[in-house]
């Protein structure tokens, strides 16, 4: 750590503080500023007054505090189980000799590019007590009359929500081995140490921050997850705080609005919390693998395994990617729900009517598109100034800089967006309602958590002397920063970018409640086809923003030669 | 020299802004909330506009429940964007009328739609009608076994085999368990038999009808236009109205009080409830409320439905939302 005075008395006085002022700056007023208003609803009166009222009410129900438990242990379990399945599979894309890992690198992540209501529909389409294929085939297997699955369950929630949120384990994993010394494995393996005894004592501490990284986005995006439990949860009567905070905002009239933010208060509470498990936990892990040295990963050979693991990896992905992927291609060919699977039901209708015939998914198409690459590169950069005063300096107020990041992310899309209409409406002198600066504020904001996380993740890993012999040789903070900081941390951009955008191109929960008469996103015209019962419709436009997102990835990789992409 | 050029430059501006605004509002530009279907508010805007060349009518279509957390907001951060409001069910439009946001309308095309659609004191009047019956799978369940009345939901043959929309969620839900409960022939009794039966509770409508079409369920309790319009397209799904009588109400439009064009939205809600605006529910499977409209292919002329009606106590669920959700909860979901 480097006092953040020495790095201003450069040549270039007030740079390094332009730098820094600006994020701040742009984090009070589009996150502070929207997220107090919210708060003061749960404090104020409808007179005006100061009031507990709301919060004592809000305590004085038995299923919020249910839903507050269920909202902890099942975010847990969900933390727990995605660490199972991200590292292992990072470590086998990266550091082994598996055959196409190429290839699995990039079906991993697909869990990820699909929205999650879809995929909620598509996991109860294949594991409904009664009617879900995998029930179906195995009950006629064992002939058997009993389901062997019940997908609405609380394990049902806790299964969809780590095969939906592993790959922020896995993506930010994947960086951190990318980039790792490998002399340090070699060291070790010189030294006499077997192939998991490396694992285990080398690489798992040097990856831990990364993990740590990884997993507090999961535990964030577990308790702040509508889609899931709503879809899945909500039917076995397992109830958190994301859905309990929706039902006041609906059912509970103008005081709702009161309730709901009382309530999201615990969340705000939650994910404060677990940055500060998140800081302590690192404090005592000082290691920087990245010093200046060669970068290419060691690749540990699988030997006799590498087949199983293959097939191993196979049936992973068939399972739990192509399956409901599967499925979601299924309804957008059916003729109407519900009717048998044969040819004769099959039909290229529904995606003649949502490409030719539905006027708004073009429209809607390039709003997202658009709005996806804007801000993501936004949060990108100001993300990355962020995390690197977060993680270099000793700024005072950086440890609010970083909360106030991750806030935006750790509460319900819904209670985001109202914060943003009661900020952003021309109440205080600014306007920006029903146009698409409102939603890429809020996309923003959002998703800013991904990029401090990454970056910060891959800061902690580079080593302090290589910007100090930049500064030495002459350089300034400007100079240092894009020179070598920058190319040092890049995979840790690149994968912070992608985090944010590919979410954000079907993003829903925020732009419901903040799209416009001509600023409608994909996320929303799929939700409407759902909404007024056109599955069919819903399910071809999915796709087709599903192959957006794999032709954009494939093109990224040509270009870029397989720098950048998944 | 160049400040001269500047001066030129902003006057310009000025005019062509001037021309290019003059132009737009030779129209009087409206906006309307509406949870009714996309293909239907793009027909009527269509129309209204062609006949009402003063006008330019923009629609916002969300569902209900999105629409009613929009508006909420829009309350707190100064008042309502919209001229019009059309969606949900009468009691979330009481909250509005005693809150003053919206204003009384007495609109002439109102003429001949029953007293059950219109607020006595004239501030919304029920502009499409929308039903909660049965529904079962016709893939499962041969007509003749199909249940025909509410109490038929209760037989053993049905046993997990039976789900209903959350109220939590569902705006028309809330609607059919303030029907049925204050309907002294069912009671919270029924929904306790129901429960018994092991009813599920799916969170919206449009789950519902997914999961009875799919399969998952055989039968259930759910909203008719939307059964109807997925028959039609060839899904294995049926709606029955009760024997005994359907749980109706209109879906209430209201002019926002701080609309600035109260006059074009008048004519906007004469239109709707013309029957040449009615006209179009029709293709989405939807009753009208205007009894010149013929129904549906499938459903019953309007005036047969309402002389079946269960009543719904609206006064009774603004007063006792919390309660009611409560012991619904209690009952069907704890």
């Amino acid at each position: 750590m480097i006092n953040f005075r020495s790095i201003t008395k450069g040549r270039k006085i007030g740079l390094g503080h332009f730098f820094m002022g600006v994020p701040a700056l742009l984090l009070l007023l589009f996150v502070a500023f929207p997220i107090s208003l919210i708060f003061f609803q749960s404090v104020l009166s409808e007179a005006g007054t100061l009031t507990i009222g709301f919060l004592e009410k809000v305590f004085e129900v038995k299923s919020n505090y249910m839903s507050l438990m269920n909202t902890l242990t099942i975010s847990l379990l969900t933390v727990f189980f995605t660490i199972l399945i991200g590292c292992p599979l990072a470590w086998l894309v990266t550091r082994t000799d598996m055959p196409f890992k190429g290839l699995f690198k990039t079906l991993f992540i697909i869990p990820y590019m699909i929205p999650p209501f879809i995929g909620a529909i598509a996991w109860g389409f294949l594991l409904s007590p009664r009617t879900g294929f995998v029930n179906k085939f195995l009950m006629a297997l064992f002939n058997s009359s009993t389901p062997f699955f019940n997908i609405y369950t609380y394990e049902g929630v806790v299964f969809v929500m780590a095969l939906y949120f592993y790959p922020y384990v896995f993506i930010t994993v994947t960086g951190a081995l990318e980039r790792m010394d490998p002399t340090l494995e070699e060291a070790a393996r010189s030294s006499g140490s077997g192939r998991f005894r490396v694992v285990r004592d080398i690489t798992l501490p040097l990856v831990a921050p990364a993990i740590a990284a990884g997993v507090l986005l999961v535990f964030i995006a577990a308790c702040s997850n509508f889609g899931i439990p709503a879809l899945i949860g909500s039917e076995g009567r397992v109830y958190v705080l994301t859905t309990r905070i929706f039902y006041y905002i609906y059912s509970g009239g103008f005081e709702g609005l009161q309730m709901a933010s009382s309530l999201s208060i615990f969340l705000v509470i939650t994910s404060a919390l677990a940055l500060l498990a998140n800081r302590w936990y690192l404090r005592k892990k000082q290691f920087t693998i990245i010093a200046g040295k060669s970068m290419r990963p060691n690749v540990v050979s699988l030997g006799k395994y590498r087949i199983p693991f293959l097939i191993g990896c196979s049936l992973f992905s068939f399972a739990t990617m192509l399956a409901p992927l599967l499925c979601v291609v299924l309804i957008s060919l059916l003729k109407a729900y519900g009717v048998d699977i044969a040819w004769k039901n099959l039909t290229l209708a529904n995606y003649k009517y949502v490409l030719f015939e539905y006027e708004l998914t073009r429209a809607s198409m390039w709003n997202s598109i658009r709005l996806s690459l804007t801000a993501a590169t936004f949060l990108t950069v100001i993300g990355s100034l962020i995390a690197y005063i977060i993680v270099r300096t000793k700024l005072t107020g950086r440890r609010i800089l970083e909360f106030l990041s991750t806030l935006p992310y750790s509460i319900p899309g819904t209670v985001l967006a109202i914060g943003m209409i009661l900020a952003f409406s021309g109440k205080f002198g600014i306007n920006l309602y029903n146009t698409i600066w409102i939603l890429l504020i809020a996309y923003t904001a959002r998703y800013m958590a991904f990029a401090v996380k990454s970056v910060g993740a891959s800061l902690e890993q580079v080593h302090m002397s290589l910007e100090e012999a930049a500064r030495i040789s002459g350089a300034g903070w400007g100079r240092t920063f894009r020179d070598i900081v920058v190319p040092l941390v890049k995979p840790g951009l690149i994968a912070a970018w992608f985090l944010a955008f590919m979410p954000m191109l079907r993003e829903l929960t925020t732009s419901v409640l903040l799209f416009g008469p001509e600023t409608r996103t994909i996320g929303v015209a799929v939700y409407e086809f759902q909404d007024a019962g056109y599955y069919e419709s819903a399910a071809a436009l999915a796709t087709l923003v599903i192959i957006v997102i794999f032709a954009g990835n494939f093109l990224l990789k040509r270009i870029t030669g397989g720098k950048f992409g998944f | 020299m160049k400040g001269k050029k500047g001066i030129v430059i902003l006057v310009t501006a000025f005019l062509a802004i001037a021309v290019i605004s003059s132009g737009v509002y030779a129209k009087t530009p409206i906006t309307i909330y509406s949870s009714v279907h996309e293909d239907v508010l793009a027909a009527i805007a269509k129309e209204f506009n062609k006949r009402t060349p003063d006008v330019e009518l923009k629609y916002f279509r969300l569902g209900t429940t999105k629409i009613i957390a929009k508006v909420n907001a829009e309350v707190k951060a100064g008042g309502i964007r919209a001229d019009v409001v059309w969606t949900a069910e009468p009691a979330y439009f009481e909250e509005l009328k005693q809150r003053n946001l919206i204003t009384k309308y007495l609109s002439p095309a109102a003429k001949g739609i029953s007293k059950l659609f219109i607020d006595p004191d004239g501030y919304y009047i029920g502009a499409r009608i929308l039903s909660i019956g049965l529904t079962y799978n016709t893939k499962l369940v041969k007509e003749a076994e199909a249940p025909r009345d509410w109490n038929d939901l209760l037989d053993p043959k049905w046993k997990n085999q039976i789900t209903h929309a959350s109220p939590l969620y569902s705006g028309s839900a809330t609607a059919t368990v303030t029907g049925l409960t204050q309907t002294p022939a069912y009671g919270w009794a029924y929904y306790e038999k129901l429960r018994a039966n092991g009813c599920t509770i799916a969170r919206s409508q449009g789950a519902t009808q997914r999961k009875v079409a799919g399969g998952e369920y055989k039968v259930g309790i759910g909203l008719d236009y939307g059964i109807r319009k997925m028959n039609a397209k060839g899904s294995p799904i049926q709606f029955v109205y009760p024997k005994s009588g359907t749980v109706t109400w209109g879906s209430p439009i209201a002019i926002v009080k701080a609309s600035e064009h109260k006059e074009a939205a008048q004519k906007f809600i004469d239109f709707v409830l013309s029957p040449d605006g009615q006209k179009f529910l029709i293709s989405q499977y939807i009753v009208s409320v205007n009894p010149k409209v013929a129904s549906p292919k499938g459903a019953p002329p309007v005036l047969d439905i309402l002389s079946k009606a269960l009543p719904v106590d609206w006064d009774y669920l603004i007063k006792n939302r919390e309660k009611l959700l409560k012991r619904f909860s209690k009952t069907m979901l704890e």
